[in-house]
């Protein structure tokens, strides 16, 4: 039993105030752990995708980002903001092909493959070096979706992949309004 | 457990940033559950936007520590690089040491780029002319979890936001005015997401229910809570045709809230409460070695412990016969010894009136409802008794064996008349993690975290049988006081679910 001196009306609005925000604590608190929730993509799991602490693909991320602009908003920023090659927009649009890609140090270039006739070649040019070397390829389009390669290990500071015409790489990197990250 | 007054996307988004990786197994969920819903302690001198206030201060020394543009920062708050721990896992976690471990190394690799900041012995300091602002080791965990939960809030659409304002505030020269700018603009958007993700309403209508009930029962002037004053209200309230409250399990809690408001306000008033300004509000703001530790302050379950990653492979609380029985128990801690037969008619009651929502809500038939009603099957007071002195039996083994293991080598006056019958209750444990009684220093860390908590789990159980022995000493044979609240509750759940039986 708890005695208490019934508190006066000024005091009954912050009393009331706190009880209501220590009920909501236990909400929080006490969420029933069967109860089924969607799970959600946090921050700093976003932000380990983004700098390779979660390997790529990860399907419950990419469905989260598919799902929210928000988050893909979020991750367009982390990686643009993580140190290495970003390149500048295509200056126009091409009817012939993709337009090259270029930023200080590095320089990206498309060439039709000669044995395959449906494939090109991304080569990509590494001019200065930043660490880490980059192990994959991102482009942004104007609703922050990203398509992501994984590239192989430079050879004499050159990256050569091969690829389909038509690939969701090529198509994106074909749009001139896109940003485009090594990362 | 219903969830009243919280929805549903902001507890998966709040689950998801505790239940992770960095923060599973910590005390930081409560403490971020505190801000969120912006309660505040009593005469702290804190109010709701306080931890706002703290993650600007925290952003811009993390800033002078050289986490000054974008992805720093996204590092500094999202990811613990710290290179000395084992697992990827373990490299993920925030705790106060780790914090401590990478701060203080930060400043010997790099210093500080502006000269009115300084590490303390508990943590960083900046001083801006004549204010000082200081952030502790202890608090920068749920700092951290505030900034995760805080930039991924309505899916992250406040994300750029943010972001863009914490680079201007740190962006040279950093004054205490861009702080406090910056902190209310992050202030004005939380108090945006607890309008819209937080219904107060659900629980002031409790409380507006719960208040005149006690000024009318007085005695005049004051308000009692007791075993009948909770009982009461749910008679009065549970089958009301207005919002009744149906279950006897949210009065009951409502009312342990609303007692833990009251002595907080009464001891603030008192001046009693007294504490200092600026470091750890949500736990009370004291001194605490690691954000696993025993806390004082507010009461919380010492079994969180036992959750955290590093006693989960040392079995020393089996699920269902061990630890479930006692897990209610801990989380009210000295609540419910106060309220004792309130407490008693939890544990028996509500279980049997959960079992008579769900067979209505799943059609279960008729005569589950109409056993439950009855009161057929529900678990007795004197079982439950029973069941608290097996669990401390338990725990009291699990002391001598964790003793053991601790003092084995030590060769002192305390130790050695319990010797015997610590290395006894070692060997019948005969479960995971008690198979080697002289571990490595990460298993002996994990059994001196244990150490610490026991006690309070057994503290809590004599407590609480010392109050049913009270019980029956004022009152009757327990088996009577059960018989007695057996008619009590069979007579309200047909008041209540009659027409379904």
């Amino acid at each position: 039993m708890t005695r208490f001196k019934a508190p006066s009306a000024e005091a009954l609005v912050e009393i009331r105030q706190e009880f209501a925000a220590m009920g909501t604590y236990h909400d929080f608190v006490n969420a029933d752990s069967d109860e089924e929730f969607v799970k959600e993509i946090t921050m700093s799991d976003l932000y380990a995708y983004a700098t390779g602490g979660v390997s790529y693909p990860n399907s419950a991320i990419e469905a989260a980002l598919e799902r929210a602009a928000g988050l893909r908003s979020a991750f367009r920023r982390m990686v643009l903001a993580l140190p290495g090659y970003r390149f500048e927009r295509a200056a126009a649009a091409s009817a012939g092909g993709t337009l090259p890609r270029q930023t200080q140090g590095a320089e990206i270039k498309f060439s039709p493959s000669r044995a395959h006739d449906d494939r090109t070649y991304i080569i990509i040019e590494l001019k200065s070096s930043v660490e880490p070397i980059p192990n994959s390829l991102a482009v942004f389009d104007s609703e922050d979706r990203a398509v992501r390669v994984s590239l192989p290990p430079p050879q004499d500071s050159i990256i050569q992949l091969l690829v389909r015409k038509d690939s969701d790489i090529l198509r994106v990197l074909r749009d001139p309004d896109t940003d485009v990250v090594l990362m | 457990m219903l969830r009243a007054g919280a929805a549903d996307g902001s507890v998966a988004q709040f689950r998801a940033v505790i239940e992770g990786v960095r923060f599973t197994g910590t005390q930081v969920g409560n403490r971020l559950a505190k801000i969120l819903t912006g309660r505040k302690t009593f005469g702290s001198g804190s109010n709701r936007d306080t931890p706002v206030l703290e993650l600007c201060h925290l952003t811009a020394m993390a800033a002078a520590l050289g986490y000054d543009d974008r992805n720093a920062r996204f590092r500094f708050f999202l990811d613990m690089d710290d290179e000395k721990r084992s697992s990827p896992a373990e490299a993920r976690r925030v705790t106060p040491a780790a914090v401590r471990h990478r701060i203080e190394k930060r400043h010997t690799d790099r210093g500080w780029s502006r000269d009115d900041c300084e590490l303390t012995e508990r943590g960083m300091r900046a001083v801006y002319g004549s204010e000082t602002h200081e952030v502790w080791f202890d608090r920068i965990p749920v700092l951290m979890a505030f900034f995760e939960f805080l930039i991924g809030i309505d899916d992250a659409t406040f994300f750029a936001e943010m972001d863009d304002l914490l680079q201007t505030m740190i962006t040279p020269p950093v004054t205490l005015r861009g702080i406090k700018d910056a902190s209310n603009r992050l202030a004005a958007r939380m108090r945006l997401w607890r309008r819209s993700n937080i219904a107060w309403a659900t629980h002031e209508e409790r409380f507006d229910k719960i208040a005149p009930y006690l000024s009318e029962r007085g005695p005049e002037g004051n308000w009692v809570i007791d075993d009948e004053a909770i009982f009461g209200f749910w008679v009065l309230h549970s089958n009301a045709e207005k919002k009744p409250i149906r279950e006897y399990a949210t009065v009951f809690e409502a009312f342990v809230n609303l007692s833990k408001v009251m002595r907080a306000a009464e001891a603030a008033e008192a001046g009693s409460d007294a504490r200092r300004l600026g470091t750890d509000f949500e736990a009370g703001d004291i001194d605490v070695a690691d954000d696993i530790g025993p806390m004082s302050g507010e009461w919380e379950t010492p079994l969180a412990i036992f959750d955290h990653p590093d006693l989960k492979s040392i079995r020393f609380f089996k699920g269902d016969s061990e630890r479930a029985p006692i897990e209610r128990l801990m989380q009210y801690g000295p609540d419910a010894q106060r309220l004792a037969r309130a407490f008693l008619r939890l544990e028996s009651f509500a279980p049997t009136q959960n079992v008579i929502s769900n067979a209505i809500r799943f059609k279960r038939g008729k005569a589950i409802i109409s056993n439950s009603v009855a009161c057929v099957g529900t678990a007795s007071y004197q079982a439950y008794q029973e069941d608290m002195e097996r669990v401390l039996e338990h725990i009291r083994r699990l002391q001598l064996a964790v003793v053991h293991v601790l003092r084995r080598d030590v060769d002192d006056d305390v130790y050695a008349p319990i010797s015997e019958d610590s290395r006894a209750a070692f060997q019948d444990l005969r479960r995971k993690g008690f198979d080697d009684d002289d571990p490595d220093e990460d298993r002996r860390d994990a059994f001196r975290m244990a150490a610490n908590a026991l006690p309070s789990v057994a503290g809590q159980l004599r407590g609480l049988l010392e109050q049913i022995s009270d019980l029956e000493k004022d009152e009757r044979d327990l088996a009577l006081i059960f018989n007695e609240d057996v008619s009590l509750f069979s007579k309200q759940f047909r008041a209540i679910y009659g027409d379904r039986q």
